[in-house]
């Protein structure tokens, strides 16, 4: 395999065998998949110019760099500003693997011969590219045959690798987060988890409100107020509505109360509503675990037509799994899963098919006793009632879990 | 049938009445806790407050109760040599979003960033060792039995990083280091001269009231190491990229960090100044504090405000700052070491996927404790030579940092001036001439 380190500090001789200098550094021109290898960065000797296009080199190993031409005609690469240096920008950096989810530093470059060109192809993150690096591979392979284990050779592709640096330069190279927003957003919020500040907003300015929305309900509190702390505004306002109501509502309680004003003032009237109307339960009660997003249809409709108001409606996925059936002054009366819907004969009366003893919970119940409600009944979500029975919202099984999870087993902490 | 606002069913009770219910909802969602308003105290006041913990307090009585106001000129080039090496730290910070050891990692490479991490594992595991001197010292006045204190902390620590709301226990510590304000107090009730203090804050001495040289130039380095802690410049410069400070809000981030360096030069002055016309006139000068009852007798400082309650007051303080670092210490190291190195560090990853992140935490964790279990191991001995290692590593430290704050690469316009060099430089000269001298003493018979 050819690494990086390999070239870094070989003599760099021309076609008559005189050196020019050694190698400060490969540059890289930026394409997909793999970025090839333009140029060679070198610390001159002899007046030699300080960039060589890689059309100038004739053969390599890891002393020696051959030139095909004479030190006198060469000309220094004129690209070499715009394009990807290595070593200063790549090597001992930290970056995303998209594959492991996890940030990782990069401990040296693997670079691969094809069609005459040089390709970067992978990032080593092992141990083995440290001893590389330090010059004591060969300590490794005695350590193999003392032990017979080996350290890893671990080495990620460079399609699955993410930037993490967020300055003018990878912006200029319009190196982006794409890969990273595929990921799952709980994924996201874990390794957005692990950066500084600074590089966590570029990773959000880079998501869309939906992806943003979704990650910052998984990530942790200090998170959320940190990158809510810097958004703009009207940006922070889009991505709450896309938040379901529940989220968004415990995250403007840990605001200032002024900027909760600002953010609540820029959203769209019914979010808006839903997230004041929610901010005023307390947090350690149902009513303050409950979301306000759920589906309730009145007792006199059929089966058909239920099910053609839900296409219409397109609920989230976690407010469908039951529906709640309700008379006029909204008092609950039963309940359906959508499973009953579904089998049900289109012209039968919703009246007759559902479940007249609803398990419900009051708005001031304990966290934990909506968690033991909804596992004692095998339930997916549980209503939230007022003291009238009327139906104020639900909690659903994964908003209840995180209330009675070891904090531990969710959360990775961040050290420092 | 309605998706969260009615549609068409639930206009029964008017937009009015509900903004009518959610006013009379007696309970607000949210009290917010005690720590969230404590959270807009910067950094910089954290960090420096910090700083004074177990080897500071001891490292200041000690002064004080041996020269009495002799060293106090210290005080003046240390305060303006902390401001000058956190100020570089903050900026490098705020300006380029990355903790120390990872610009070390990335400047400077591989082989570099072994070497610094060594230097750091050193300094902070002599500073975790002093720690655990200061828990053993504090509960020792209590009637504690050292190996109960020092085991009971350690086991503590563990479950605390595993378990609990980190944020909120380093509160719990730093409003307990706050009874060493009580310091500042007894200023105030014990006859000092205040113009004698004014006089030897300004005018350097150069007596060592009957101290060999060698001693007093330790005491001078653990003076420097105690008040610029190589730790407190890694856990400054996180903090603030944790935060993600914005560059444009530098100036806050400058005023945060001189205006903590000022307090706790100014809290360490007070020690050193209580300590001068207290202990120093009670048979400690040229003594200083006895290397295995410092303890008792630093907490006799604070008799003229809390009569015979001064060790208890001074065993809270001590305990407090003592926790509040041995906590935060073994596991920030194990962080930024794992960082520089990409290795996985999490305390949720569990040891066969984290392998560095636990060796080091639980190391430095085990080589403080077990030190202090060593039956007849000085707490004050303990707690102030490992304040002169810091001292030594600082100057180490301290090139990196210089190396950093010039490059302008990293740091553009806002890369050091001549004066910063200047003074930093000095700073690292003064220290690696002083620890050459200290080596030189220590090999040469005394000459007092």
């Amino acid at each position: 395999m050819i690494f990086l380190s390999d070239f870094l500090r070989a003599d760099v001789v021309d076609v008559h065998q005189k050196t020019v200098g050694s190698v400060r550094d490969l540059i890289v021109r930026v394409q997909e998949p793999y970025p090839v290898v333009t140029a060679v960065a070198l610390r001159p000797r002899g007046g030699a110019p300080e960039t060589i296009a890689w059309s100038a080199v004739r053969a390599w190993d890891d002393r020696e760099l051959a030139l095909n031409v004479p030190a006198a005609s060469l000309v220094a690469y004129p690209n070499a500003e715009t394009e990807l240096w290595l070593s200063r920008d790549v090597l001992d950096k930290q970056i995303v693997d998209t594959d492991g989810r996890r940030v990782v530093r990069v401990n040296d470059l693997q670079l691969q011969e094809a069609d005459s060109q040089l390709l970067l192809v992978g990032v080593d993150i092992g141990a083995r590219g440290l001893m590389r690096r330090l010059g004591v591979e060969q300590i490794g392979r005695r350590f193999r045959r003392l032990t017979g284990s080996d350290f890893p050779q671990r080495i990620v592709s460079w399609d699955a690798v993410d930037p993490v640096e967020s300055d003018e330069r990878s912006v200029r190279l319009r190196i982006s987060h794409q890969k990273l927003a595929k990921l799952h957003p709980a994924d996201i919020a874990e390794i957005v988890g692990q950066l500084g500040g600074r590089d966590r907003e570029a990773i959000f300015a880079s998501l869309d409100d939906e992806t943003a929305a979704d990650t910052l309900e998984e990530s942790t509190e200090e998170v959320q107020a940190q990158i809510l702390a810097r958004l703009s505004d009207e940006r922070a306002a889009d991505i709450l509505e896309a938040m379901s109501p529940d989220e968004a509502a415990d995250l403007l309680a840990d605001l200032p109360e002024e900027r909760r004003e600002q953010l609540i003032a820029k959203m769209e009237a019914d979010e808006a509503e839903d997230v004041e109307e929610l901010l005023t339960y307390e947090e350690d009660t149902a009513g303050g675990l409950m979301t306000t997003e759920f589906v309730a249809i009145p007792v006199s409709l059929t089966a058909a037509a239920t099910i053609d108001r839900l296409r219409e409606l397109e609920p989230d996925a976690e407010s469908i799994y039951y529906v709640y059936v309700v008379d006029d002054e909204e008092k609950l009366l039963g309940v359906l899963s959508l499973r009953d819907l579904i089998v049900a004969k289109p012209d039968t009366r919703i009246a007759d098919i559902m479940i007249k003893r609803v398990i419900a919970v009051p708005l001031d119940a304990r966290p934990e006793d909506v968690a033991a409600v909804i596992a004692k009944y095998n339930l997916l979500a549980v209503p939230v009632v007022d003291d009238d029975d009327r139906i104020q919202g639900i909690v659903t099984i994964d908003d209840a879990m995180d209330e009675v999870m070891p904090a531990g087993l969710k959360r990775r902490a961040r050290a420092l | 049938m309605r998706i969260g606002r009615p549609t068409t069913l639930r206009p029964l009770r008017s937009r009015a009445e509900r903004a009518a219910d959610r006013r009379s909802a007696q309970r607000p969602r949210r009290l917010a806790p005690m720590w969230r308003y404590l959270a807009v105290v910067g950094p910089g006041l954290i960090v420096a407050n910090a700083g004074n913990d177990a080897g500071g307090i001891f490292t200041y009585s000690n002064v004080g109760a041996k020269y009495g106001l002799g060293l106090l000129w210290a005080m003046l080039p240390i305060c303006v040599c902390l401001i000058i090496v956190q100020e570089m730290v903050a900026r490098l910070g705020t300006v380029t979003g990355k903790g120390l050891m990872d610009l070390i990692r990335e400047r400077f490479g591989v082989r570099w960033t072994l070497f610094a991490s060594a230097v750091v594992i050193v300094a902070n595991g002599g500073t975790t060792l002093a720690e655990f001197a200061g828990v053993a010292g504090a509960l020792g006045l209590l009637g504690v039995p050292r190996w109960i204190a020092v085991l009971g902390a350690a086991a503590m620590i563990g479950v605390l990083v595993l378990r609990a709301n980190r944020r909120m226990v380093e509160r719990v510590f730093l409003a307990l280091g706050l009874a060493f304000f009580s310091y500042i107090i007894t200023a105030f009730l014990v006859p000092v001269d205040w113009r004698a203090v004014g006089h030897d804050l300004v005018v350097p001495s150069l007596s060592h009231g009957g101290v060999s040289s060698g001693a007093y130039i330790a005491d001078l380095i653990a003076l420097v190491g105690t008040s610029i802690t190589p730790y407190m410049q890694l856990f400054l410069q996180s903090s603030i990229v944790d935060k993600g400070t914005a560059e444009s809000d530098y100036k806050y981030v400058r005023a945060d960090v001189i205006s903590g360096s000022l307090f706790a030069v100014a809290v360490a002055a007070f020690i050193v100044i209580t300590t001068a016309f207290t202990l120093n006139l009670h048979g400690f000068a040229g003594q200083g504090l006895s290397s295995s009852s410092g303890a008792q007798e630093a907490a006799s400082a604070l008799a003229p405000l809390a009569g015979s309650h001064a060790a208890q007051l001074f065993a809270v303080g001590l305990l407090g700052a003592s926790l509040l670092a041995a906590a935060v210490l073994p596991l920030s190291t194990a962080f930024v070491v794992c960082e520089a190195f990409g290795a996985e560090r999490s305390v949720q990853a569990g040891f066969n996927e984290a392998p560095l992140f636990f060796t080091l935490f639980i190391g430095l964790l085990a080589v403080g404790a077990g030190i202090m279990l060593i039956p007849g191991v000085p707490v004050s001995g303990v707690a102030i030579g490992t304040q002169v290692l810091d001292g030594i590593l600082l100057p180490v430290l301290l090139v990196f940092i210089i190396v950093l704050a010039n490059d302008r690469r990293l740091l553009g316009r806002r890369r050091n001036g001549p004066v910063y060099n200047a003074i930093a430089v000095a700073l690292a000269t003064v220290l690696s001439v002083l620890t050459a001298f200290l080596v030189i003493t220590a090999f040469l018979p005394s000459s007092s």
